[in-house]
C-alpha cells in the first residue's frame, strides 16, 4: 500500500492537527510507517505550520485575530498593547519596545453585513493597504485588527485611519465607521520614512 | 508508533502520553526542516485574510475548528476546505515540491 498511495500536505496537516476520523487517522498512521515520502511531506508540513505559529506569536502580520487569540497571546506571557478609539474618533497610540503584539479594538455593529473589508488609509483618505473580507462575528461589538508590530516599532510619527467597508454582493461599497489612530514615535529611529529610490 | 510520534503536536503527543506511556515515546525527535522566516512572513501575509485567519488561529494556538469556525463564521467543514487550500498556497510560495 505504501508504494502506491500518498498523502497530500494538507491531508497530513489534519493528521497531525488530530482533526481526522479515527479511521482515516488510522489508515495514514499505518501507511507513515512504511512510507519515507509521505514522513518527509509530514515534516514539511509540520515545519510549515510551527513557523506560521512562530511568526503569529512573534506579531509581524497585519490581519484580523480572535478574542481567543489574544487571550492564547495574554496566557503565553506576550506583551498586547490594544488601543479602543471610539466609532468615527480618534486615539493617541505608541509602541514600546517590550510590546510583542499591537491589536486596535475597532468598535462597530455588523450586523446584516455580508462582507466587510478593513481599509488603512492616509490621512489624506488615499488607501494605502487594504484587507478584504475579513471575518468578523456579527454579534459582536467590535473587530479586533492586529497591526504589525515590526511596522510599528519602525513607523514615524503619523496617522492612519482605518475604515470599516460594508460590500454589497454586487460590489458596492458603502462606508461603515472609520477611526483615527495617531501615532507617536518613542523608539529611537528617523522622523519620516526614508525614501530609498535613486 | 516511536517514529509517528515525532510528528505530534504537543496536544497528540498528549494524548498518546496518555494512552502508551512515555516510554513509547522517542527520546531525541528528527531535526525539522528549516524555515525561511522572512518569506514565510510574506507568503502568510499573501494569503487571503480569511487563509490567513485559518491558519494563524490553527497553528497558533492550536484553537478547535469549532472556534475557528465560530469566528469565521462558516462551518467546520469550510475551515477544513480553507485551511487546505491555505497549505497549498504556502508550500507554491515557499517552494516546497515534495
Amino acid at each position: 500500500m505504501s508504494g502506491e498511495i500518498h498523502f497530500d500536505a494538507g491531508t497530513l496537516t489534519e493528521y497531525w492537527l488530530g482533526t481526522l476520523p479515527k479511521p482515516e487517522e488510522e489508515l495514514i498512521e499505518e501507511h507513515l510507517f512504511a512510507c519515507d515520502e509521505c514522513s518527509a511531506r509530514l515534516d514539511e508540513a509540520i515545519a510549515l505550520a510551527q513557523g506560521v505559529s512562530q511568526i503569529a506569536r512573534g506579531g509581524a502580520l497585519m490581519t484580523v485575530v480572535s478574542e481567543s487569540f489574544l487571550k492564547d497571546a495574554a496566557d503565553e506571557g506576550l506583551r498586547v498593547r490594544q488601543y479602543s478609539p471610539p466609532a468615527g474618533g480618534s486615539v493617541a497610540c505608541t509602541v514600546t519596545a517590550e510590546d510583542d503584539l499591537l491589536v486596535g479594538r475597532l468598535a462597530a455593529s455588523l450586523l446584516g453585513a455580508k462582507q466587510v473589508d478593513l481599509s488603512l488609509c492616509a490621512p489624506t483618505g488615499e488607501e494605502q493597504f487594504r484587507l478584504r473580507d475579513i471575518p468578523f462575528d456579527a454579534s459582536a461589538d467590535s473587530v479586533l485588527w492586529q497591526q504589525s508590530i515590526t511596522f510599528a516599532k519602525a513607523a514615524p510619527t503619523s496617522t492612519m485611519v482605518a475604515r470599516l467597508i460594508q460590500v454589497d454582493e454586487a460590489g458596492v461599497e458603502k462606508l461603515l465607521v472609520e477611526y483615527t489612530f495617531n501615532h507617536t514615535r518613542t523608539l529611537p529611529g528617523p522622523g519620516a520614512w526614508t525614501d530609498l529610490t535613486p | 508508533m516511536m517514529v509517528l510520534n515525532q510528528h505530534r503536536s504537543t496536544r497528540r503527543r498528549g494524548q498518546l502520553l496518555e494512552q502508551f506511556g512515555v516510554e513509547m515515546l522517542s527520546p531525541s525527535p528528527a531535526p525539522r526542516p528549516r524555515v525561511d522566516y522572512e518569506r514565510l512572513t510574506k507568503c502568510v501575509q499573501r494569503l487571503k485574510e480569511r487563509e490567513r485567519a485559518v491558519v494563524t488561529h490553527s497553528f497558533y494556538g492550536e484553537e478547535e475548528g469549532a472556534d475557528i469556525a465560530r469566528f469565521l463564521g462558516v462551518s467546520e467543514a469550510n475551515v477544513r476546505v480553507i485551511r487546505h487550500r491555505a497549505i497549498h498556497l504556502l508550500r507554491d510560495c515557499m517552494g516546497v515540491t515534495r
